[in-house]
């Protein structure tokens, strides 16, 4: 890990101001993280910055923001390997800022209501969706797009979400995907059609933006490649 | 009905024969027949009716793959469902004249 100078100049986008405040922050250590850097400058120089944040531990998605050009989470980024001075930080594209880095998310909730990406278990009357232990053929389909904690990386960096309306985005469109190939779910692969339009599928270029920011590293690239895949073979309703 | 879906499918259709047909033509043109173009030879070729079968298949898929894949370029700028089917109507007429014009060009051969 390179060496991390002991003082470094955070730039953060202000909402209120149209301007970006410079903050000089302590970095204790390489691997400090954005987040840390955040919540000094909130408690020590300027208590009205705007973040959101909640685990600390990459896993709840509140804190992507856009540091030197590209999405990460906040509290997963350090501060070190970046090797920039000053470090930027903006909040996500394609989303109307709240405050300062703070987003409002209902755009990149709606594009999941919108693609109709809620499961309906085939048995509604179980309590528990039915398990698919290590090694079944039927998870081996999902698994890899499995684990997105819906943190708007991906919108954000998608060419399209900022400047088409009503674009689904990847998110959406990996949910969609999932869905389609879980045996346990009763609409299935009924929900394609929510996707097989320019505002769907059909209109992503697949430059795979949203793959490169992924802080879980969903293949979200692949997985339009596979959603169009299915697309050119499955009766579309 | 062409939808977004449909025209889709097509490009993809057409890209998938466009390849083999390009091959079949140049192995034909350069390799079988020795690149003879003179327009008699040309017009002998064509009256074959497996050489016509050929190029009017390859003139079909050639055709609606450019100009449907000039529309998914030009839908990158459509910023209303309106201009959106604009762009498809204007690609379309253009695929069919095209087409048309090729179909005069072969005429000329028989």
């Amino acid at each position: 890990m390179p060496p991390s100078p002991t003082r470094i100049t955070l730039e953060v986008h202000r909402s209120d101001k149209s301007r970006t405040s410079t903050f000089e922050v302590p970095v204790p250590q390489p691997s400090s993280r954005v987040l840390d850097a955040l919540l000094y400058v909130r408690e020590n120089l300027d208590p009205t910055l705007g973040f959101r944040y909640s685990c600390r531990a990459g896993m709840c998605g509140s804190c992507a923001v856009v540091v030197n050009g590209k999405e990460v989470l906040a509290c997963q980024a350090a501060i070190g390997p970046l090797g920039t001075d000053p470090v930027r930080v903006a909040p996500l594209r394609a989303l109307p800022v709240l405050r300062d880095v703070m987003c409002d998310m209902t755009p990149f909730f709606d594009t999941l209501k919108r693609a109709d990406a809620a499961m309906r278990p085939k048995d509604p009357d179980r309590k528990t969706l039915q398990t698919m232990p290590p090694g079944d053929r039927e998870r081996a389909l999902i698994e890899k797009q499995n684990g997105c904690i819906t943190c708007g990386a991906c919108y954000s960096a998608c060419e399209w979400s900022a400047t088409r309306p009503g674009y689904l985005g990847p998110a959406a469109m990996n949910r969609v995907l999932m869905l389609a190939l879980d045996e346990r779910d009763a609409t299935g692969r009924g929900r394609l059609a929510t996707v097989a339009t320019e505002a769907g599928v059909l209109r992503c270029h697949g430059l795979g933006n949203c793959s490169t920011v992924c802080p879980v590293d969903v293949p979200l690239r692949e997985g339009m490649q596979r959603l169009k895949g299915l697309l050119a073979t499955e009766e579309i309703a | 009905m062409l939808t977004d879906l449909t025209l889709w499918r097509w490009q993809r259709t057409t890209a998938l024969l466009v390849l083999p047909l390009v091959v079949a033509h140049v192995v034909l043109q350069y390799w079988v027949f020795g690149g003879e173009a003179a327009f008699d030879a040309v017009s002998a070729r064509v009256k074959g009716g497996a050489i016509l079968a050929l190029d009017l298949v390859l003139l079909a898929a050639v055709s609606a793959h450019a100009f449907l894949g000039l529309r998914s370029m030009l839908q990158d700028y459509a910023r209303s469902s309106a201009a959106a089917a604009r762009i498809t109507r204007a690609t379309l007429i253009v695929f069919v004249a095209t087409f048309l014009y090729g179909l005069a060009a072969l005429s000329a051969f028989l």
